[in-house]
Formats: structure tokens, sequence, C-alpha cells
């Protein structure tokens, strides 16, 4: 059984060597992306089974990511979390409607994102 | 003849003057031509009338003169008798005839070749004219009676009239003629006609005149008349008729004269009143002018201003969302290090990165909730900035109440639970869904919320929803410390908190009050506070059930 794998597309080291940390303790495989296009290249390379998006990155928005992951269809139904900068911003009004599953505002409860994560894709089957 | 002596000649008899002229002057002059050859006819009459007699006077007494020469034949007794007839100057001739009409004696301008033969009806007294010579002559016959032989069937005439059956004889033995010249008598008839012709000029002309004179006293005034209603026509209103008589002409002058007073004066009136208003109109325009150019000035300033202004604004507008701009940013790029800060602290709190002692679980606590503290106070001054900037918008949509007093409960129950507070909440049991941001509204409760559990040491907390005529009321009661009336007054001003001691103990900026009402406002609400120092307060906000339409700040 081949562990899930989950993509974490974040511009800030800081907050990606949390989520990072989070995750070493889990079955979880955790691939890392700075910015959108990047982010584009590992999905269709890779193909993760959840997808952790933040909305405010630098050139493509997070918001347009999830609208271009979701008009594809190797990444139609693929859980999608959205990290808004600020829960009152409005900024998870546009990621619902962009397609994202869930939203986490932040700054985020580690402890919160974690439980999300493994309602959203149970570590093991 | 030309058209304007035509005209003057034509209105030379339809003037007045003329028409008066031609009325009058035949009527005197038939008058007197017919005065003239009356005189002159029975002068005629009388004159040739005396004449007659005289010559008949004459020729008798010629007849008794030669009485004696006649008989005798004479001629010296005749030319005696005759020189007597023939100093009378109307004589011109006399002759003698004897009874077989032969000229016995003749005498006068009369040649004895023209001497004609005696009358056959001699025996009586006889006038006839004739013409010897060229000249006109009248002649007086009258028979020369003899008393010698008496007849008494013969007639006497004459003056020697004898009464009939006269004894005496009277014979008729010749006559005697007397010739008078007519020349004397036409000459005074001649003479008078002259006369009388020279009376009738002379009366003709000195009438004329005088109707001249009479015509042009009353023509003169009607034409002065005529001449001023022109020049009353063209505007000359100061000429005065010089009035002479007191007839109707007069009083027509009068009448006029005062009529062109009044006319000037109205004329007068009326041309100060159009040259007051043309001054006025002037003078209006002036200020018109005056005015316009008055209010050029003053629009280009208040345009400059308005300019000023409205650039001022623009910029104040761009430095307030600036200001908005810089905060978002700067509460964005603090966010990151906070989630940083307390993602690491809480992961060393849930021992990810191995166990933790309980002496440094309680700092690492500490860390985690002034952490949170400060997330709240910069996500209030974002807030905050927002709405002043005005960018702050209500995300319309259904909300169910309950949902928003569950979601207050669900994140202060920890709180409530650690000060060992009561926390209590009560909503009507079927309560229909509300309209309008209900994150937002939720925001404001939990604001409300959060400040009452912060200033209760011991007691309660309660949250209370009901619905009104259509309005819904948050209410939200502690057993705090209270507050004073002053002070509630201030509290929903921005950074006001009722004493800056309670600040110190219980913390908090004061924001929250501040955005509790703007969001309440933006929701066509309003929020009140009522307290007791000691008791405590109760903070209340009262919304539309369903709000209208979109509302910012």
């Amino acid at each position: 059984m081949s562990p899930k794998t989950i993509l974490y597309v974040e511009d800030n080291e800081l907050n990606r060597r949390i989520v990072r940390d989070l995750l070493k303790r889990t079955s979880y495989r955790l691939l890392e992306a700075p910015d959108g296009e990047t982010s584009l290249d590992i999905v269709r390379r890779e193909r993760p089974d959840l997808i952790l998006m933040d909305i405010q990155l630098p050139r493509l928005s997070g918001i347009e990511v999830t609208r271009t992951l979701r008009s594809e269809p190797i990444t139609a139904n693929t859980p999608i979390i959205a990290i808004t900068s600020f829960a009152l911003s409005g900024d998870e009004q546009r990621a619902k409607e962009a397609g994202a599953t869930a939203y986490m505002a932040k700054p985020y409860s580690p402890r919160d994102l974690l439980a999300l994560i493994r309602k959203l894709l149970p570590e093991s089957d | 003849m030309t058209e304007p002596a035509r005209l003057t000649w034509f209105r030379g008899f339809s003037s007045f003057r003329a028409r008066v002229f031609w009325s009058v002057v035949p009527i005197v002059v038939s008058f007197l031509v017919f005065q003239g050859w009356m005189n002159v006819r029975e002068h005629r009459r009388l004159v040739t009338e005396e004449f007659e007699k005289r010559g008949q006077a004459l020729a008798s007494n010629l007849g008794y003169a030669s009485e004696l020469g006649a008989l005798s034949e004479d001629l010296q007794l005749l030319e005696a008798a005759m020189r007597g007839t023939l100093r009378n100057p109307d004589v011109s001739y006399v002759l003698i005839h004897s009874r077989d009409r032969r000229v016995l004696a003749r005498g006068g301008q009369l040649k004895a070749s023209e001497a004609p033969p005696g009358d056959a009806r001699g025996d009586r007294p006889s006038t006839r004219q004739v013409e010897r010579a060229g000249q006109r002559f009248f002649e007086f016959v009258s028979p020369i009676v003899s008393e010698r032989s008496q007849t008494p069937d013969v007639v006497l005439l004459g003056p020697r009239v004898r009464p009939r059956g006269a004894e005496e004889m009277e014979e008729v033995i010749g006559t005697a003629t007397v010739g008078l010249s007519l020349a004397g008598v036409e000459a005074q008839v001649r003479g008078l006609a002259t006369l009388w012709s020279g009376i009738t000029v002379a009366f003709l002309v000195v009438s004329a005149a005088v109707l001249y004179g009479f015509s042009l006293r009353i023509t003169n005034p009607v034409k002065q008349l005529t001449q001023q209603a022109q020049k009353i026509a063209t505007g000359e209103l100061d000429q005065q008729i010089a009035v002479r008589s007191r007839d109707e002409i007069g009083a027509l002058a009068d009448a006029f004269n005062h009529m062109t007073r009044s006319l000037r004066v109205s004329m007068n009136d009326k041309e100060r009143a159009l040259s007051e208003l043309g001054e006025l109109n002037r003078t209006l325009e002036d200020r018109i002018r005056q005015r316009t150019v008055e209010l050029e000035v003053r629009g280009q300033a208040l345009e400059r201003s308005l300019t000023e202004l409205e650039d001022k604004s623009r910029q104040l507008a761009a430095a307030s969302r600036h200001k908005s701009d810089f905060l978002a940013n700067v509460s964005h790029e603090l966010r990151t290090p906070m989630n940083a800060i307390l993602g690491f602290n809480e992961m060393i709190l849930d021992q990810v990165y191995g166990e933790i002692s309980d002496e440094l679980r309680r700092p690492l606590t500490d860390i985690q909730q002034s952490g949170q503290h400060l997330l709240r106070l910069i996500s209030d001054v974002l807030d905050l900035s927002k709405i002043e900037a005005g960018r702050m918008d209500l995300v319309l949509g259904d909300y169910a109440v309950l949902d928003t007093v569950t979601a207050v409960r669900a994140s202060l129950a920890s709180l409530a639970a650690e000060k060992g507070l009561e926390f209590v909440v009560s909503v009507p049991a079927e309560m229909p869904l509300a309209y309008g941001d209900g994150r937002r509204v939720t925001q404001c409760l939990l604001n409300l919320a959060g400040n009452a559990l912060k200033f209760t040491r011991q007691g309660r907390v309660e949250i209370a929803v009901d619905l009104l005529d259509e309005m819904l009321r948050f209410r939200v009661s502690d057993t705090g410390i209270g507050i004073s009336g002053e002070q509630i007054d201030k509290l929903f001003t921005e950074f006001q908190q009722a004493d800056a001691t309670i600040a110190r103990e219980f913390g908090g900026t004061g924001l929250g009050l501040s955005i509790t009402r703007k969001f309440v406002e933006m929701h066509a609400g309003h929020v009140w506070a009522e307290s007791e120092i000691g008791k405590g307060s109760t903070f209340s906000f009262s919304i539309p059930l369903r709000m209208k339409g979109t509302m910012t700040s």
C-alpha cells in the first residue's frame, strides 16, 4: 500500500516547514510547490491525493490554480483545502466558488489542519 | 400745367376761403349789376320823361309866340319868337311851318337844305325821334293856333283850353317844331352808368377785401391749427396758437392749445418715464454686467476652490486608501509570522517535537494565548481601517440566528469554563431565517460576549435573542463590574475604554465596540448599553430580521 500524497502549495518557507513537521510523524507523503505554475507541473506529474492551496501566491493566485485544477479531468475530484489569508476577508467565499473542498483561515492551528486532512483523506483505507 | 400747380389751383377752389368767396361774390355782383341796371333804366326813364315834357313845353311856347309871325308870315317876328327858344342849351334847332307845310322860318343848327316840310298832322302836338345828318334828335311839334275863326267841332288841346261852347273860334295856321339833341340825355345816362359801374367795382373790391380779411380771420387759425396738428404729428409740441378772437375759432384754438399742453405734459411725462426707464435699463444692464462679472470671478474662485477641494479630497481618499492598503498589507505580513509562531508553538505543545516538561508547558501556553490576542487585535485594526476607507462590504445572504449564537458559544465556552462563569444562551425555538451578513453579526455578538466574559469575575453571562416587529434583538448581559452612564456614552467611540486601569487589568483596545457599532449600523440597526456599577451590564443591538439591499460603511 503506497502512502497518500499531499501537495502543499505555499510560497513561505516557514509555513511549509510547519506542515512538513506536522506530517513528519504521519504516513502522508508531502510534496511542496512554491508557486502556482510549479504546482500545476507537479500535479500533472505526481497526481497528489489532496492539495493544500494557499490563496495568496505570487503571480498565479491560488484561486486561479484551483479553478484550473477543477477544469482538468485528473484533478476534477481531488480534495483541495484552501488556506485563506484571513477568515473574514471573503477569500474563503471566492475559494469555494473556484471549487475548493474546504478552507482553513490563516493563522491556522496545525492540530485543526491535521484533523481536517485526516477527515478528507484518511491515512489508511 | 404742372402737377403741383394743378393741385394748388384745385386747393384754391376747394379751400374754405375760396368756397366763401365764390359763394358770396356772385350774389354781390348780380345784386349790384341788377341794381345798377334798374337805376340806370329808371333814371333814363325819368330824364327822358322830363326831356319830353320840356320839349313839349318849348314847342308849345314857341307855337304861342309864333302866332302873330305865322299870321303875318313876318320873318322878323318869327325869328324874335325863335330866339327865346334857341337860348335853351338843349335845343338844336327850331322850325316854323305854315298851314300848307311851307317852311316859314328856321333857326339853330339846321341848314336850309335840310329843313323838312311841315307835318301833315300838325294840328295836334306830337313827339318823334328823327335822325338828321347822322344825329338823333327828339322833335316836338306843336300847332300854331289863331283865335280868329271859331269852329265848334274843333277839339282844342294844350294849355289854352277853353270851355266847351266858347264863342271864340280857333284855327291852326301852322306848326312849331323844336329839335332837341339826345346827346345831353345820353351823356347823362352814360355818366350814370359809368358811375354805377364804378360803384359796383368799388363795392366789389371792398367787399372782396372785407371777405378776404374775414375769411383770413377764420382760415388763419384753422390753417395754424392744421400746421400745429401736423407738427404734433411729427412730435413738436412746444408751439401755441395765438388766440385773437373770442368766437368759436378762438374756443377751438383754446381747446387745441389746452390739448397741446395736456399732450405735452403727458408726452413729457411719457418721455420722462421713458428716459427713466431707459436709465433704469442701463443701470440694470450695468448692474447685471457688474454682477455677472462678480459672479464669474466668484464662480472662478469657487471653481478653483472646488478643484482644490476635489484635489484635496482625492488626495485624502488616496491617503486613506493607502493607509487602508498599508494596514491590510501589514496585517497580512503580520499574519505570516504569527502563523509560524502560533503554529510551531502549538506543535511544541502538542509534543510533535517530543515530550515537554510541565514547567515548559506553562510559558508555552502563555505564548499561545498572547499570540491569539495579538492576532485578534490585528484583525480589529484591519476591520476598522477597511470600514473607515469605505471598503468594507457586507456579504449578504440568508443565515440562521441560532448558528450565530452557537458559533459564539463554541468559541467562548472554554474561556467561560476557565473563569468558572455560567454561560447560557437562549434563542426562541421557531426563528425564521434572517437576511444579512451572518458572519459580521456573529463577530458583533462575539465582541459583546467576549467583553462580558472579560469583565466578569464571577456570576454568569447570558446571550438572549428575541424577535419583535421584524426586528431581531441580541442581548448580552453579565454580572460584571458595570460602568457609569458617562462612560457608556464614550464606549462606542473608537479606541475608548471606560477606564485606562480597566484596560490594564482586563486588556483590549476598545476596538471591538466600535467595530460592532459600525457593523450594526451597516445593517440599519442600532446598539446600546445599560449598566449599574457593581451589578453588571447589558449590551444590546437590534437589526432588521431581513435587511434591504447592500450597504457599505
